[in-house]
């Protein structure tokens, strides 16, 4: 029951942040979406079952879902990648102003 | 066969045009022209099998999937059509070969074959597809040799083309809609089908579809503009394409459905009442225009409305006279057409006001226009004034009872009567009222005049004789109405005794005279522009109607900042999750929720979660939101672990940490505090998130936890740890069972490094690490009044060194101890909690130590080592997968071994190759995002680094070229080494320079 | 043909993609950018022949029982696609290779790493595995929109990233509640599933609510056209030929599958359909500059592809996937010859180039060509891919007839109008003065007079050339390559052959 709340929270907060004018702004708010993904993506698995999955220490019945988990891993680890880029592009110029077009000493093509 | 061989000839003679135009230049026209009366020739045999009235078609499939073939079908209609195109097409070409400049004229000779081309493939199409590709075809054709003819041709051949267009669009609905309905795709068929009789709404609709595109097609109103527009062409164009070609296809198309819409009110009336009108219209415009060519123009569009009108009123008598005066109007008007290009040669004008007596000096040229005009304003014993007294007969008939019989004969009398004052205009205007003396004209050359006359000339035994059109014009009557409907015979003739046509015939003529006879004070009344409003101004406002619509819808979303298209995406997701979890709830409702789901950590989870989140998005300080989200991070984390992932719970814990320290690393380089908010105010962001977090929690609520255990999960519980034998579940499926996946991932981990050295080396250093002058939102750092020189405080403050060995001195302890437990992670993995992805991520632990722990930014580990880590790790993974494909036969297929007493399995290898790309990552990020301005090393030169290896200072060039390359091919466009040297251009630097001001003051 | 080779169409893009890292030498970055997608090419040209015997080759990644692994599934749909896909790439990169793109650093690693999640996408049964070889396609994306093209590519990198990243996360959503539901993630399990149980089809129009952003879907169209021309002329060409097209494939592929074509918001679809195809084709006459307003083209095209979808019947659907193939090829001869006088003028504007029909008179002829096929007029391919729809439409009957074949003929006409606005712009009017040539750093310098020699190279224009005459082709063998269409629509009609391929 509650784990739906802490998702909304979640998701509200990232929009939030999303929309917001700072590049580091809409990195933080895709970062508390990719959390709420995860806790969705975990809850997906049925959340009564909560033992670990490993097979020398749980029982079958009690143990989670391990499948979701693995998901949860793998989008983890691209969210990482990708939040790594993102910052980059944020840096460049050191502005992270959307609105600006950061300076590349190029001409305008106007 | 015949049918085929003429279209194969006419495809020959597009294929020789440039041939013929490469050796003869301009008298190309002479050898086309034979080629074109060698397919009327290969023609003939089709022509009299119709003539006895047999059926002669040919077909091959060509689409077979939507039925379309390559079906050629010749009847009355499509005989008598296909002669006039081949005929006066032939006689266009050698009139062209003096008419034209010399040269090679390739454009014109190609253009106009094309156009023969399709125009017979139009008239002889038995398919609707091939005919509606004919159709956009000679639209093509006429648009090309428009253009053609200079910048004048150009904005008219725009017009053209839309007009032409537009009718092709209501043609291609009718066509598809037609095969849709009656189930076939060949046009006999599809107008011998029982639907035009049962159906009266459907056949409404076809007829308006069908008579909309043959209007744009002969110029009826309102789409008359074009024809006149497309004057800017050659003569011999205009003489073709308004004698033969285009405007005559539309009248065909009406010919060619006639059968299906002939006893249709609709069509029917807006026939009649456009073609009068238009009549009307046009021969009032005709009348008014002193250019003999514009006037010729105006004089077709309304001679056409004249046929439309006749082809409208759909009996037997109407449509024969409407063919009759088909075959009548192409042979004068082409005539017309090219001797008003006979004039124009020998006089350099065409405005009669400013052309001298002609008729004394060019009294052939008079005589065939004299012949011409006295056929087209109807006079006896002309081919004109048989089809002209045909049409009077008709228009009686007009269906709707007397009173429209009667309306319709005055509308065609009235026609008439101007026809014959602009006719009259013609040949006075043209050759008897000239004043000018100063030019002195000569009669045209032969080899021009005689092609030009020929036509007319044509028509004058043609009317005494034109029994000779009973036949053709009988069989045309046939296929313009449905089969069997045909009663009588047509019988020609051009005298039909003392009847009331000959009496209004005689009166148009009286009223001609008194026109001719008062002509000198009409004229300036009638030219002096009555009538405002024009055509092409008026298309070129509504084009500029809907550019500017357009504008603005593009405008809608012209935002480089990505909120407005984010709270697009976002507002449609929200209303999918609320309206779709509602509906279902209202429809199917949900199953039961599994007991057991909660439990009470999942509240203090909760609790800290709502305050990370409000303050991540609330505070304005940089520092104090990343400190918020790291908590939020935390408390996931917690989340994760109390629902039963170790895995992902150590993973989370780590990522996090990496995240923040990364993001610690790239605010050090932005300002403090965060700029404004979205445009559409915090407000509404607000609602938006508040409406969206209920939405996905909604939706959570109502989808998850509501079933049981799905029989894959099952399968892994149970069977997993026995198939792989490691008791790690998620592990084992993460490196096993989806292998697939992780090697996606941990490509797009390691390839992400490569991405940033990518992104970095296409900006020069200057422009990544700008100067704190030219860094706008640089924030100098606080002046401290500092202790005395030698003090340690000072020390401590100004030579930073010191400050980083204790840290150093810690470090020789715990790396040894990090990479101890990096290694027992990595190894237990496939057991226990950890694996190749955990493992690496403490392993880059290490880095960020020593990272951190160098009192200068300087970068961890020998330049090229992360790129080597990436690639490699990429590489040994896709090793190991086709290692199992070899051995096993499946991708990715793991091989189980024993060592030393171990259960071993390749996917250890593979999992070495997840710990080389993380490492490659997290180096190659901490290298690239370390770099601080004032640090020895720019990021841009520490991006070259990483791939060159050591080098002193930022390469020259940007977007990442290797500095020596010469086996590179020269890029293929002109190179300028400005800007080479790095110096800013002037205008950059104003900018810049006034940016720092800015920023100073700020 | 064995079916676990099916993995080689990403291992070998891959491998390259990872090779070009570490050895980097110019002979070899071209040989294999250009090569490997060749080769692809004629791998998916070889599955096609293989498909008219086999319908369907399916392989358990791992060699796990079905259900359990990760399927890689190949039919005719999916063959055509990747057929059609690679050649375009191939192309491209060749264009790529001219232009000197392919010597910025790791463009031809991060090219080929976006060929090998574009073929994943095509081919697998999963949807989380979509989710992943989409990522795969999209990070190189990233990058090479921010490595390639004007001043503006870095601002509109990060557009690019954000809405991208963002619509990733709702997919990534959207898979999680199909997992929840339905308790598998497996095309082959979910065939029917969501027409049969409503709560299985909330969540999968989640997962296609994400699929139809990646795709430009009005009214979440706004960021393709921003983003797309910030790019360089190729690489806009590769994205055209892959991005949209790997969403529109994953709609069509998971609308049918697991709706049987009979969603409750098919009305809502149909909307979506006929406002993308409008928005599209009258925003384009608004543009002045050339890629700008191919990209508004591109938005129509999407609505015109989905509109076979919209009124799904086999027919239908052969329809929709038939201006697929017409779009990827003449959108990449557009682009590509844009690209080269973009390339040799060093600006798209209308205002700036004037004039070039008579100074380079075979560009104009191709690209002359190209906007045929756009707007739909025979000889070409667009012509019988518009013919299709509104057969199709025609066949549906009802309110559905009159919408569609209104909204295509109202859209042909604004693209006249807009192309009819581009060419007097570009290839008619007064000899254009001056130009901006090429800075030694990959950007644009200030105008200079234009030198009289200064001609497109043959090399610039012969892809595009090439796309052209291709389609030209398309347009006479149409008859051979509709029934390729129809088998390919086939295959999402009747599903048994899939379920059983995969499931075993």
């Amino acid at each position: 029951m509650i784990l739906p709340i802490t998702i909304g929270v979640l998701v509200a907060g990232g929009v939030f942040l999303i929309v917001q004018r700072g590049m580091v702004r809409i990195i933080f708010g895709l970062a508390l979406l990719s959390h709420a993904a995860n806790l969705l993506l975990l809850a997906t698995g049925v959340s009564a079952f909560r033992g670990e999955p490993l097979a020398n220490v749980t029982a079958v019945e009690a143990a989670a879902d391990p499948l979701p988990q693995a998901f949860v891993l793998t989008a983890i680890v691209i969210a990482l990648a990708v939040t790594i880029f993102m910052l980059t592009l944020a840096v460049i110029g050191h502005n992270d102003d959307t609105k600006h077009m950061p300076h590349t000493g190029e001409f305008h093509d106007r | 066969m015949s049918l085929l061989l003429t279209m194969v000839l006419l495809v020959v003679t597009v294929a020789l045009a440039p041939v013929c135009c490469r050796y003869f230049g301009r008298d190309a026209g002479y050898p086309l022209a034979g080629m074109y009366l060698l397919a009327n020739a290969a023609f003939f045999p089709a022509a009299a099998a119709v003539m006895r009235g047999e059926e002669y078609t040919y077909s091959v499939a060509w689409v077979s999937a939507l039925d379309v073939n390559f079906a050629l079908q010749a009847d009355g209609v499509g005989v008598v059509f296909t002669f006039i195109a081949l005929l006066i097409g032939a006689v266009v070409f050698v009139y062209s070969a003096r008419y034209l400049d010399p040269g090679r004229n390739l454009s014109f000779y190609l253009t106009m074959c094309a156009f023969t081309l399709s125009m017979v493939g139009l008239v002889l199409a038995d398919d609707m597809v091939l005919l509606f590709v004919c159709w956009e075809l000679t639209s093509l054709a006429s648009f090309l040799l428009i253009a053609r003819s200079g910048y004048g041709g150009e904005l008219a051949s725009l017009r053209t083309l839309l007009i032409t267009f537009l009718g092709g669009l209501f043609l291609l609905a009718a066509v598809v809609s037609i095969v849709a309905k009656t189930g076939t795709t060949s046009v006999t068929e599809a107008l011998a089908d029982p639907v035009w009789t049962e159906d009266a709404g459907f056949t409404t609709a076809m007829a308006i579809l069908v008579l909309l595109a043959a209007f744009t097609k002969s110029a009826q109103f309102p789409f008359h503009p074009w024809l006149p527009d497309a004057m800017a062409a050659a003569t011999p164009v205009s003489a073709y394409l308004h004698a033969a070609a285009v405007v005559k296809a539309g009248i065909f198309l009406l010919m060619r459905f006639s059968p299906a819409f002939h006893a249709t009110p609709v069509w029917n009336y807006s026939l009649i009442f456009t073609g009068l009108f238009t009549g009307a219209m046009a021969a009032w415009f005709a009348a008014q225009k002193t250019d003999l060519k514009k006037l010729m123009a105006y004089s077709t569009v309304s001679q056409l409305g004249l046929i439309v009108a006749t082809i409208g009123i759909g009996t037997e008598e109407a449509l024969a006279a409407a063919t009759l005066h088909v075959i009548a109007h192409a042979l004068f008007k082409s005539g017309l057409f090219m001797m008003v290009g006979v004039i124009d040669h020998s006089t350099h004008t065409r405005d009669m006001r400013r052309l001298p007596q002609l008729y004394k000096t060019m009294p052939w040229s008079f005589g065939a226009v004299v012949l011409g005009c006295a056929s087209m304003a109807g006079i006896p014993p002309m081919l004109g004034f048989v089809s002209k007294e045909e049409i009077f007969v008709a228009m009686q008939e007009a269906p709707g009872g007397e009173f429209v019989g009667w309306l319709a004969l005055a509308g065609a009398v009235g026609g008439a009567v101007l026809t014959f004052a602009y006719c009259a205009k013609i040949v006075f205007g043209g050759f008897v009222d000239g004043t000018r003396t100063d030019i002195v004209a000569h009669e045209g050359e032969p080899l021009l005049l005689i092609p030009a006359a020929l036509p007319i000339f044509v028509g004058l035994p043609l009317a005494l004789v034109v029994g000779v059109l009973d036949t053709p014009v009988q069989r045309s009557v046939e296929a313009q109405l449905p089969a069997g409907e045909v009663e009588h015979k047509v019988h020609l003739a051009l005298w039909h005794g003392f009847n009331l046509e000959l009496l209004l015939s005689a009166l148009v003529i009286l009223a001609g005279i008194v026109i001719i006879a008062n002509r000198r004070r009409l004229r300036p009344w009638m030219e002096h522009d009555s009538f405002t409003l024009d055509g092409p101004a008026v298309i070129g406002k509504s084009v500029k109607g809907v550019r500017v619509f357009g504008t603005k819808l593009a405008l809608t979303v012209a935002a480089n900042n990505p909120t407005r298209h984010v709270a697009a995406q976002l507002t449609v997701l929200t209303l999918v999750l609320i309206g779709g979890t509602v509906t279902v709830w209202q429809t199917a409702g949900f199953a039961p929720q599994h007991p057991g789901l909660t439990e009470p950590i999942d509240a203090v989870v909760l609790v800290i979660v709502i305050g990370g989140v409000i303050g991540a998005a609330v505070s304005d300080s940089r520092l104090a939101a990343t400190v918020s989200l790291s908590a939020v991070g935390i408390a996931v984390t917690v989340q994760i672990f109390a629902l039963g992932a170790p895995d992902v719970g150590l993973t989370q814990l780590l990522v996090e940490a990496l995240t923040v320290l990364m993001i610690m690393l790239v605010l050090q380089k932005l300002p403090l505090r965060f700029g404004g908010g979205p445009r559409f105010g915090n407000g509404a962001a607000a609602a938006l998130a508040i409406l969206t977090g209920i939405g996905a929690g909604l939706a959570v609520w109502a989808l998850t936890g509501r079933r049981e255990r799905a029989p894959v999960t099952e399968y892994y519980l149970v069977e997993a740890p026995v198939e792989s034998g490691g008791d790690n579940i998620v592990n084992t499926i993460l490196v096993e069972f989806r292998a697939l996946d992780t090697l996606g991932e941990l490509t797009v981990l390691g390839m992400a490094g490569v991405a940033l050295v990518a992104l970095l080396s296409t900006v020069r250093d200057r422009y990544l690490d700008p100067q704190p002058s030219e860094d706008r939102t640089y924030v100098p750092p606080p002046d401290l009044a500092l202790r005395a020189e030698g003090t340690t405080a000072r020390t401590a403050m100004v030579e930073a060194w010191g400050n980083a060995i204790p840290l150093q001195l810690l470090l020789r302890l715990t790396i040894p101890l990090l990479a101890a437990i990096s290694v027992i992670l990595f190894w237990r993995g496939h057991n226990a909690p950890g694996g190749g992805f955990i493992a690496a991520l403490v392993g880059s632990a290490i880095v960020a130590l020593l990272y951190l722990s160098s009192s200068r930014d300087q970068p961890v580990g020998p330049p090229r080592v992360p790129a080597a880590l990436i690639a490699g790790g990429v590489l040994v993974a896709i090793g190991t997968g086709v290692w199992g494909l070899l051995a096993k036969g499946s991708f990715l297929e793991p091989l189980h071994g024993k060592f030393l007493g171990q259960k071993l399995t390749s996917a250890i290898v593979f999992d070495l190759g997840v710990y080389a790309a993380v490492l490659g990552l997290v180096m190659v990020a901490f290298n690239l995002l370390g770099a601080a301005e004032g640090t020895r090393e720019g990021t841009r030169e520490r991006a070259d680094q990483a791939v060159e290896g050591e080098i002193e200072g930022p390469m020259e060039t940007v977007r990442g070229e290797h500095p020596g390359q010469e086996d590179m091919p020269p890029i293929p466009s002109r190179k300028t080494t400005f800007l080479a040297s790095g110096t800013v251009p002037p205008r950059e630097r104003r900018r810049t320079s006034r940016k720092s001001g800015k920023g100073s003051q700020s | 043909m064995n079916p676990a080779l099916l993995s080689l169409f990403v291992v070998l893009p891959l491998t390259a993609a990872a090779l070009l890292v570490v050895v980097r030498r110019p002979a070899l970055d071209r040989g294999l950018m250009v090569g490997i997608p060749a080769l692809v090419t004629a791998a998916a040209i070889y599955l096609l022949f293989e498909h008219r015997e086999t319908p369907v080759l399916a392989h358990n990644i791992g060699g796990f029982p079905g259900g359990v692994s990760i399927p890689l599934v190949s039919d005719t749909f999916s063959a055509l696609m990747i057929a059609v896909t690679s050649l375009t790439t191939t192309v491209t990169m060749a264009f790529l290779t001219r232009t000197g793109e392919d010597r910025y650093r790791f463009v031809p690693s991060l090219a080929l790493m976006l060929t090998a999640g574009v073929n994943g996408a095509f081919l697998t049964g999963d949807l989380f595995n979509l989710f992943v070889f989409v990522e795969v396609m999209l990070l190189p994306s990233y990058a090479l929109i921010a490595v390639t093209g004007t001043w503006r590519r870095l601002g509109i990198g990060r557009l690019f990233v954000v809405v991208n990243l963002l619509t990733s996360t709702i997919l990534l959503i959207g898979v999680g509640l199909v997992y929840a539901t339905a308790g598998t993630v497996n095309l082959a399990e979910l065939v029917g599933r969501a027409a049969e149980d409503p709560r299985v089809g909330l969540a999968i129009s989640v997962v296609l609510l994400a699929l139809a952003i990646k795709a430009a879907v009005a009214p979440t169209h706004g960021w393709l056209p921003r983003a797309y021309p910030a790019t360089s002329a190729g690489i806009m060409a590769l994205f055209s030929a892959v991005h949209t097209k790997v969403a529109l494939y994953g709609i069509y592929r998971i609308y049918s599958s697991t709706y049987d074509g009979q969603a409750p918001w098919a009305p809502i679809l149909a909307i979506a359909v006929v406002a993308t195809i409008l928005i599209g084709s009258y925003s384009t006459f608004g543009e002045h500059i050339m890629r700008r307003a191919l990209a508004w083209q591109m938005v129509a095209g999407v609505g015109h592809i989905l509109l076979g979808l919209a009124l799904f019947s086999e027919f239908a659907l052969a329809a929709g996937i038939f201006y697929m193939i017409h779009h990827i090829v003449t959108m990449g001869a557009l682009l590509l010859a844009s690209g080269a006088i973009e390339q040799t003028y060093g600006s798209g504007r209308y205002e700036r180039l004037a004039g070039l029909a008579r100074r380079d008179k075979w560009v104009a002829v191709i690209y002359a060509f190209a906007l045929l096929s756009l707007v739909g007029l025979p000889p070409s391919t667009g012509f019988f891919a518009k013919i299709g729809l509104l057969q199709a439409s025609a066949d549906a009957g009802g309110w559905k007839q009159w919408v569609f074949i209104a909204t295509v003929l109202i859209a042909a006409v604004a693209t006249l109008l807009a192309m009819q606005r581009l060419w007097s712009g570009v290839f008619w009017g007064p000899a254009m003065e001056n130009y901006r040539p090429e800075a030694s750093h990959g950007g644009r310098d200030r105008r200079v007079p234009l030198p009289r020699d200064l001609r497109v190279t043959w090399q610039l224009a012969s892809p595009a050339a090439f796309l052209v005459g291709l389609q030209l082709v398309f347009f006479v063998l149409a008859g051979a390559l509709i029934p390729i269409a129809l088998r390919a629509a086939d295959d999402l009609m009747t599903l048994q052959p899939y379920v059983e391929a995969v499931l075993g």
